[in-house]
């Protein structure tokens, strides 16, 4: 992946995944991986704040003879993610007019 | 490197974070290699990266939320939480300069209950000594009657006088000592029980 992904957008990212339901670490990492390169790193710290800052909640779950902590998105999270997907979407079409040229004005 | 010297350089890493988040981020850790499975430890080790590189990050982060965490307004009980840690901080480094002074009003208190009570002997003892003395006086008094009856009714009369005085200053003193007690213990106790809403 050539473009890296790091800060609000990763934060995004995280939220959106949670967004479509509760997951735990491994699998929430593996999703995010999916789509962004985030090698070298681990989304530890990224939970955490989201977690301090009540965007998300957790749960343990116990699976397989062991607990699996369980990340949930909370009603904060949720308009925080509104406001991601927003900027988003500005900030999409703006690159898309630089980068992408003139497919915009046809 | 295998999963056991990963998180062990990722602990020591991380001696600066309280006891707490250390053992969230190993718990973390530890389940995603339990999620990965035996076999992926090796591309999950390549995942992660260095973890003294990761632990630096995760301190950073650590960091930086207790700065935001402090001058955000969101959270006001982290907030008061805080406040009760900065009050302890400040009581353990006050102590040196508090005892002394906490002792210093213990006295003051202390010297003021005996300098009431000298106040209070003084009228007691005068008052005392009139009634004593006019006793005494009124006793003589009677004895000199029968050998210069002038003089002795003299002295019988100042005897009289003196223990009616004394009767007299006595009952009022007997109130105002009573008052001025019941005031100290009244000031006292509200002193403690404000102190121990506190």
């Amino acid at each position: 992946m050539l473009f890296g992904l790091s800060g609000p957008l990763l934060d995004a990212c995280v939220l959106s995944v949670l967004e479509r339901g509760d997951t735990y670490g491994y699998s929430l990492t593996q999703q995010v991986r999916g789509v962004m390169d985030i090698s070298e790193s681990s989304l530890y710290p990224v939970l955490r704040r989201l977690e301090r800052e009540g965007c998300l909640s957790t749960y343990n779950q116990a699976y397989q003879g062991r607990n699996r902590r369980y990340y949930s998105i909370t009603d904060l999270g949720r308009r925080r993610c509104a406001q991601y997907r927003e900027a988003w979407a500005d900030y999409k079409q703006r690159l898309d007019h630089v980068i992408l040229g003139g497919e915009n004005h046809g | 490197m295998d999963r056991k010297e990963f998180l062990s350089r990722l602990e020591s890493g991380l001696s600066r974070l309280p006891k707490e988040e250390r053992e969230e981020v190993l718990r973390y850790h530890n389940e995603y290699f339990d999620e990965a499975g035996p076999e992926n430890v090796q591309s999950v080790i390549e995942e992660l990266g260095d973890p003294e590189k990761l632990a630096r990050q995760i301190c950073a982060e650590s960091m930086v939320r207790d700065i935001a965490g402090n001058a955000s307004s969101e959270g006001p009980k982290k907030k008061k939480g805080l406040m009760a840690v900065w009050i302890a901080i400040l009581a353990v480094f006050a102590s040196p300069i508090a005892l002394p002074v906490a002792i210093g009003l213990a006295a003051l208190a202390l010297s003021l209950v005996v300098v009431v009570l000298c106040l209070l002997a003084v009228p007691f003892i005068i008052v005392i000594c009139l009634l004593f003395a006019g006793i005494a006086s009124v006793i003589q008094g009677f004895y000199i009657l029968f050998l210069q009856p002038a003089a002795g009714a003299w002295v019988l009369g100042a005897g009289f006088c003196m223990s009616g005085l004394g009767l007299l200053g006595l009952l009022p003193l007997i109130w105002l000592a009573e008052a001025i007690f019941r005031g100290i213990g009244r000031l006292v106790s509200r002193v403690v029980t404000r102190r121990k809403h506190a």
